[in-house]
């Protein structure tokens, strides 16, 4: 992918394939310092996803995890997407948050490392650009 | 610099405040924040008292100081102080905005300071996850 | 484009192809839902048809239960700064 303007927040548009084959497409914003990506319930809920309703206190589904930003402590349910498609590159299985980020913000999806790992990203701040390169190869911990 | 990357993403930063004081801290890199983030009593060490007071009464006498923000907790605002010079590594910026926001669990969090985009404005950053590093210059 | 009682696909109820942009600017400060019909060379949509728009993103949500494949987005910039 080349560049893209910077704006206001690194933004590009990514398209999800859920479990039953459903499709959403959103302007998602592109963060590397959030450890996972993140999508709105009801769109996990709409692309296969049905375990997002269980709100049954006593009955945790095995992957809700709790995470930490310096804001304060959340917990959500953690889903793998089956195809996530950025510009020409496409990538499966990866791994995202299902939780609604407050609407004022403007943005549905942040795309967060379990994503990016695939990426080399460069935010040129003084010229407002971002470029992205797809990488290849193992991930080194 | 080459920043290793780990989780979360924690530099050395020196801020510099009035009258020459100076703090070095434990710093994350926020890429979208749009300002720095600063804890209340290291801007009020830093020569700042202005961000002891309270938001109505700082926004009476100096809105342009009290930006209002959307955070996990909803609408905020903080207190905004200007930072003599902010130094990570070989990379200097002057004249940096800083937000007094309080971290929600400051006694579990392992940085002191946010390094947001009024100190990144300057700088070219290269994310490479799978070789595990961050550039800055 | 008129039909026989003067109104334009648009005035009907049919939607209209737009760029983004314009679809920025007609629906300033709200949440749309599009159907892609033009991408650029990275895959990024350029035009597209409002099906759908609302000033709460739930309440659009309400409103796709027919499209299988959607692109929504907030037609409009933060009111607030984000600190996430």
């Amino acid at each position: 992918m080349e560049e893209v303007a910077l704006g206001m927040f690194p933004t590009v548009f990514v398209r999800m394939t859920g479990r039953g084959g459903g499709v959403r497409e959103f302007r998602a914003l592109i963060d590397p310092g959030a450890e996972y990506c993140v999508i709105p319930k009801v769109d996990a809920f709409f692309l296969g996803f049905s375990e997002i309703a269980n709100d049954d206190p006593t009955g945790q589904a095995s992957n809700n995890l709790t995470f930490a930003t310096y804001n304060g402590y959340g917990k959500a349910i953690s889903i793998v997407m089956a195809q996530v498609e950025l510009g020409r590159m496409s990538f499966k299985k990866v791994e995202f948050l299902a939780l609604d980020i407050p609407q004022v913000t403007g943005f549905d999806v942040i795309l967060g490392r379990s994503l990016l790992q695939f990426m080399k990203l460069e935010f040129d701040y003084p010229r407002a650009t971002l470029r992205i390169e797809e990488r290849t190869g193992e991930l080194k911990h | 610099m080459k920043i290793r990357l780990g989780n979360p993403l924690l530099v050395s930063a020196r801020l510099e405040g009035q009258y020459g004081i100076v703090r070095e801290v434990a710093s994350l890199i926020d890429f979208n924040a749009p300002y720095c983030v600063i804890l209340r009593q290291d801007a009020i060490d830093l020569g700042y008292p202005h961000a002891a007071n309270r938001h109505p009464d700082e926004e009476r006498t100096r809105p342009d100081r009290v930006p209002v923000f959307t955070s996990w907790q909803g609408i905020q605002r903080g207190i905004v102080v200007r930072l003599n010079k902010v130094t990570v590594g070989p990379v200097v910026a002057s004249e940096v905005d800083a937000v007094v926001l309080e971290l929600q669990h400051p006694r579990f969090h392992t940085f002191d300071f946010v390094l947001g985009r009024t100190f990144l404005a300057n700088c070219k950053l290269t994310v490479d996850v799978k070789k595990g590093y961050v550039n800055m210059r | 484009m008129s039909s026989t009682n003067g109104l334009s696909s648009e005035e009907e109820g049919v939607p209209v192809e737009l760029s983004i942009s314009e679809i920025r600017r007609r629906h300033k400060d709200r949440w749309v839902a599009v159907v892609v019909t033009k991408r650029d060379r990275n895959l990024q949509p350029v035009k597209g048809k409002v099906v759908a728009e609302d000033l709460d993103r739930f309440l659009l949500r309400t409103k796709l239960g027919a499209y299988r494949d959607i692109c929504i987005f907030y037609a409009g910039d933060p009111i607030y700064l984000p600190l996430l």
